[in-house]
């Protein structure tokens, strides 16, 4: 009797107990690490993977890296991620082959690691890549300055990103592909050289420098009249000094990403069209897949595109494009 | 317990005193720099303060500069008594210090380190609104005080870093004379100098005190002590062991009263410049 | 009387060398492209050089006095937000929108002041600190949103008027008359000689009598206001209030006050030499990419003359100490 009683409440502790950790063990648990917290394109991923964490009932663990390129910051959040329980881990990587062994190790843990936006190097050092293709990107936008130009000579001015870096790369050589031009492929890292690129300058994607490379590459060559951005705040500093130097007509301005402020300048004009792309639907297909994974133990793999859209507010015969209204609804960034 | 001073016929006994410092005291925790330390200066002197290390000599001299307040005891400035709450009071009440580390900006011309901190405006409006400088009369002041010193260099656009050191030491010199109305205290002037520079040096001395400043020197140099030298005061334990008479004691017994190898009480009267009875 | 030694012969390249090398720049670039030597082209330098100019006079007062300011770019950008954002949401009037852009660099320039001379911190890290908190209060404040739609008044020194056939912009003129005031102060006047001495040797300063903390608060403020000046200016010149702006602008005040002859050490430099140096760069950049080379040599460039900056320093003191 005594011992019933004695028993009694153990057990029901213990039992209590076991539940609760079974209980616990069903809620899927995913990390999303980023590049760095406050880049709008990695903002609205958050966003974008909070929510559909959410409606699957599972918990969002997220952190990033403190600038682009702080390799050492995403291994510490990945491996504090896993700590926690993290099941899956989805990685917008700084450093293509540094974090491979991060993930790795990792992935021997049983963990569940997907690439969004860009791929590690080698690529299948992870389990699936959702990845918006930087070199298509540029293609659509080459296409359709080269049908905007309708014929005439081309004199191009490039405003890139800083010497060596992929993206920039990537979305360059696209620009020249797409426009008919010889380009290095898709996994080069050298920036192409047309003759018919008459300037090329480096804007480390800021506003203000884009400003100063666009006056430079104009003073060297007024009669440019193709210029391609390697993103929209770039573009929007291009624009100025082409207005200021009254060639804001005559020039076609094209970009990537897709932002709201940048869809909005193709609307005003200021830029003729841009490839926009979907950090929100990467999020939203890793959690998704994260979570079924948890679930049924359904891996993802390869690499799977999360789509551009070239978005123009005029658009031209041959090129397949979306209105400005359409790139509003799906953009990121303040509406 | 309290002093009476007995002066020594070796000694102008009509000399006035220009500074006085009565039973000081400074503790530092466990620690007593100075324990009840006394101090006099006459007009027209060159007094240099000798010690062994840890005997409250530097402590000493930071008290009467305005560079440490002490816990107990006072200070009087041609018979007024004075607190120094920091090295500017000390500058203010006409108390100039040259320390062993010179403070001279290196970079800067002799002219503006003798003005650095004091530095002349032009008259009139671009001196009051737009607080221009008056580089002309600096300058000009400049080599007059040099050459009331005998300070023979050639142009006080020099940047003090191309001096050498015995010049260096000139210019720091010449500003403390420059500007002290009642005492000069010097820290180890000679000490980095060689043989030429240093004498120059102190035949500099001897003309600031020509002019009518008193001068504090504190030395670790024997034979320097001993040539500049008006009166010695010796400072041991915190106090003040004796004051000596340099033309009639030897330097081996100023040594020794230093070291407290012998004692004031047992020197001969003419060898002191102040015999002192505790009561 | 003895041969000159290196250091004497050297010494006056210490203080012309950056002119000379600015002015050898502007010969090779003339020869290499005819668009170079224009004055629309030298008229686009001096714009593209306004901002880093003027960040570089603040840096350079605080050079001086032996500390340095990493802070600045991000808190230029922090002011250009502010004063943006008080014009385009808050609805105030320009002046009183520029004014509190300006306040806000000033404050932080107090803060940087207050924790160097009060807490007795290294400028480095300080600076190092204030820049991430600038960085951060400005994404969120602005919610990393750039502002645009800005009214045209807060621009005006964009503007530009006619110089013979040449379009000046009026921040340019801004950025010159800067330049003098400061360089007037420096050498004209006890307090602008108490900061080179502060620089030069702190103790000896203190020790005669100079208030040596109010001195170096004085420095960090003031650059503070003139980082609001260069916020105005950025804002001017873009069009609008970018909070991803002066990113690597720390760095380019920095370089623009080494290569004008100014030492990290402290207590030697001229404050025109920033704005030689500042132009040096400009020079560089526009040259080159007139020459259609590609921006990894300019990069190249820029660092070895900061380390022929620093070399002909050195030698022209003789390693003086």
């Amino acid at each position: 009797m005594h011992l019933l009683y004695r028993l009694g409440p153990l057990t029901l502790l213990a039992a209590a107990c076991t539940l609760t950790r079974v209980a616990e063990s069903q809620v899927p648990v995913i990390g999303l690490i980023t590049k760095t917290e406050t880049n709008p394109f990695f903002v609205k991923m958050k966003e974008g993977a909070q929510a559909v964490a959410r409606a699957n009932g599972a918990k969002l663990l997220s952190g990033a890296g403190k600038n682009d390129g702080d390799n050492a910051g995403q291994v510490t959040a990945m491996e504090n991620m896993i700590a926690a329980g993290a099941q899956v881990i989805l990685i917008t990587v700084s450093d293509a082959k540094a974090i491979v062994p991060a993930i790795r190790k990792a992935r021997a843990k049983g963990v569940l690691v997907i690439a969004l936006d860009s791929p590690t190097d080698p690529q299948n050092a992870t389990d699936a890549l959702f990845a918006t293709d930087n070199y298509k990107a540029g293609m659509l936008i080459g296409q359709f300055a080269k049908a905007a130009l309708a014929g005439k000579p081309a004199r191009i001015a490039t405003l890139d990103l800083l010497p060596g870096h992929p993206v920039g790369a990537q979305r360059h050589n696209g620009f020249l592909s797409g426009f008919g031009l010889t380009a290095p492929g898709a996994s080069s890292n050298t920036l192409g050289r047309p003759t018919e690129v008459v300037c090329m300058a480096d804007s480390y994607g800021d506003q203000a420098k884009g400003q100063t490379a666009m006056e430079n590459c104009l003073q060297k060559n007024p009669a440019i009249n193709v210029v391609y951005t390697i993103n929209e705040p770039t573009a929007a500093g291009a624009f100025k000094a082409l207005r200021a130097a009254g060639k804001e007509k005559g020039v076609i301005l094209v970009s990537v990403d897709g932002g709201c402020q940048g869809v909005r300048d193709v609307g005003s004009g200021a830029i003729s069209a841009t490839a926009q792309q979907y950090p929100l639907k990467m999020a939203a297909m890793g959690v998704a897949a994260g979570v079924a994974f948890i679930k049924t133990g359904k891996r993802p793999s390869g690499y799977t595109d999360t789509g551009v859209t070239l978005i123009t507010a005029k658009s031209l015969p041959g090129v397949e494009s979306k209105e400005v209204k359409v790139g509003l609804e799906l953009c990121f960034g303040r509406k | 317990m309290g002093t009476t001073v007995i002066p020594n016929a070796a000694t102008s006994a009509r000399a006035s005193i220009v500074m006085q410092a009565r039973g000081l005291v400074k503790r530092y925790g466990h620690v007593t720099a100075l324990d009840g330390a006394d101090f006099e200066l006459r007009a027209g002197e060159i007094l240099a303060v000798i010690g062994d290390n840890g005997a409250g000599k530097s402590s000493l001299i930071k008290a009467l500069s305005g560079a440490l307040i002490p816990d107990e005891g006072e200070m009087l400035l041609d018979g007024q008594v004075v607190h120094f709450r920091s090295p500017i009071d000390a500058r203010r009440a006409g108390i100039e210090t040259v320390y062993q580390e010179l403070a001279v900006a290196p970079a800067m011309t002799i002219a503006e380190n003798l003005f650095l901190g004091r530095e002349l405006r032009r008259p009139g409006v671009l001196g009051r609104l737009f607080r221009m400088l008056d580089k002309e009369r600096m300058l000009a002041e400049s080599v007059a005080h040099m050459q009331a010193l005998n300070i023979g260099i050639r142009s006080m656009k020099q940047a003090v870093e191309t001096l050498s050191g015995g010049q260096r030491q000139g210019v720091a010199v010449a500003r403390s004379a420059a500007f002290a109305r009642h005492v000069v205290i010097m820290d180890e002037p000679t000490a980095a100098l060689g043989v030429k520079e240093s004498n120059m040096v102190l035949d500099l001395i001897r003309r600031v005190r020509d002019r009518g400043l008193p001068v504090v020197l504190i030395s670790h140099n024997m034979p320097h002590v001993f040539a500049l030298a008006d009166r010695i005061h010796v400072a041991r334990l915190g106090k003040r062991a004796a004051v000596l008479n340099p033309k009639t004691i030897s330097m081996s017994d100023a040594v020794a009263v230093m070291t407290g190898a012998r004692r004031a009480e047992e020197l001969a009267p003419e060898e002191l410049a102040l015999s002192l009875i505790h009561i | 009387m003895e041969a000159p030694s290196t250091r004497e012969k050297l010494a006056p390249l210490g203080r012309l060398g950056p002119l000379l090398a600015l002015l050898a720049a502007c010969a090779f670039f003339a020869t290499q492209s005819d668009r170079f030597l224009t004055g629309d082209n030298l008229s686009l330098v001096l714009q593209q050089v306004m901002v880093v100019g003027v960040l570089a006079i603040g840096q350079t007062l605080i050079i001086l006095t032996g500390g340095v300011d990493l802070s600045c770019g991000m808190v230029m950008a922090l002011g250009g937000v502010v004063m943006t954002k008080l014009a385009t949401e808050a609805g105030l009037p320009v002046p009183v929108a520029i004014a509190g852009g300006v306040a806000v660099t000033t404050l932080f320039g107090m803060v940087n002041g207050l924790l160097v001379t009060r807490v007795k911190l290294p400028p480095f890290i300080v600076t190092l600190g204030t820049l991430n908190i600038a960085f951060a209060i400005t994404q969120l404040y602005s919610n990393a949103q750039t502002i645009t739609d800005i009214p045209p008044s807060m621009t005006a020194l964009g503007n530009t008027f006619q110089v013979g056939g040449t379009a000046v912009v009026y921040g340019v003129t801004l950025m010159l008359a800067l330049y003098l005031l400061v360089w007037f102060a420096l050498r004209e006047t006890a307090s602008g000689r108490h900061v080179y001495a502060v620089g030069n040797n702190p103790e000896a300063t203190r020790l005669t009598g100079i208030n040596t903390p109010r001195v170096l608060l004085g420095v960090y403020v003031i650059a503070g206001a003139l980082y609001g000046v260069a916020s105005l200016l950025s804002v001017a010149r873009t069009g609008v209030g970018d909070p991803n702006a002066g990113q690597t602008e720390n760095l380019d005040a920095i370089t623009a006050v080494v290569l004008g002859g100014t030492s990290l050490f402290g207590g030697r430099g001229l404050v025109l030499g920033s704005l030689v140096g500042a132009l040096i760069v400009g020079v560089f950049r526009n040259g080159l990419t007139l020459m259609g080379v590609s921006s990894v040599y300019q990069i190249l460039i820029t660092g070895v003359l900061v380390i022929l900056a620093v070399t002909t320093d050195q030698l022209s003191r003789g390693g003086a100490r």
